[in-house]
């Protein structure tokens, strides 16, 4: 094999199926909460993670925008928190927006509510969304 | 249970977001990568044991 070069050879692809390979590397997972809010109110989305499998969160996104152009320079500042079941796992904010790669990834077992919120805390109306990023697989 | 709320069970997804409708149920929207398909689910009390699931939507691509 040349360096740098894989060594790829036409009789050594492997055809997986989706179980098999979630089983061994784990499927993507992004979870989105958008909505229009005012002061201190969220946005919330919930998921369980199903038995025998483990989530696991590495990045969070958050962007926030005055829903009116008069508002459009103030302070856009929102807060992003992670819930499992009544625990908080990550609390984040930013002025318009924020991303975040976590260098201690959240770990959600099985059976666990993993809960994605995220606030309004400018004071007036905006558009905030969050967007939670990680992987979930067969342990 | 249905097609998409069993999706929702067992994971088998790459994308969720949720929307609040203003009669207090649930939107829940899934995508899978590769198949381009939208799954949509209306249900109430999500997780609770009080759950409804009103009604699910698959829309092609």
């Amino acid at each position: 094999m040349a360096k740098g070069r894989p060594d790829f050879s036409p009789t050594a692809v492997d055809v997986i199926l989706r179980p098999e390979w979630a089983a061994q590397e784990g499927t993507d997972k992004q979870f989105l909460a958008e909505d229009v809010k005012t002061y201190r109110q969220l946005v919330e989305t919930i998921y369980t993670v199903p038995a025998g499998r483990k989530l696991i969160i590495t990045d969070l996104i958050g962007r926030a925008f005055a829903t009116a152009a008069a508002n459009a320079d103030l302070n856009q500042i929102m807060e992003i928190t992670c819930f499992t079941d009544t625990t908080e796992l990550v609390i984040v904010g930013g002025n318009g927006g924020l991303a975040v790669t976590l260098s201690k990834p959240l770990v959600i077992l099985a059976g666990a509510l993993f809960s994605l919120r995220t606030y309004c805390n400018a004071n007036h109306e905006m558009n905030v969304a969050a967007l939670a990023s990680g992987y979930e697989y067969v342990v | 249970m249905t097609i998409v709320r069993d999706m929702l069970a067992t994971g088998d997804f790459n994308y969720m977001s949720q929307q609040k409708m203003p009669d207090g149920s649930l939107l829940v929207i899934l995508t899978l990568r590769g198949d381009n398909h939208i799954y949509k689910l209306w249900v109430r009390d999500l997780y609770q044991p009080t759950e409804q699931v009103i009604k699910e939507e698959i829309t092609p691509p």
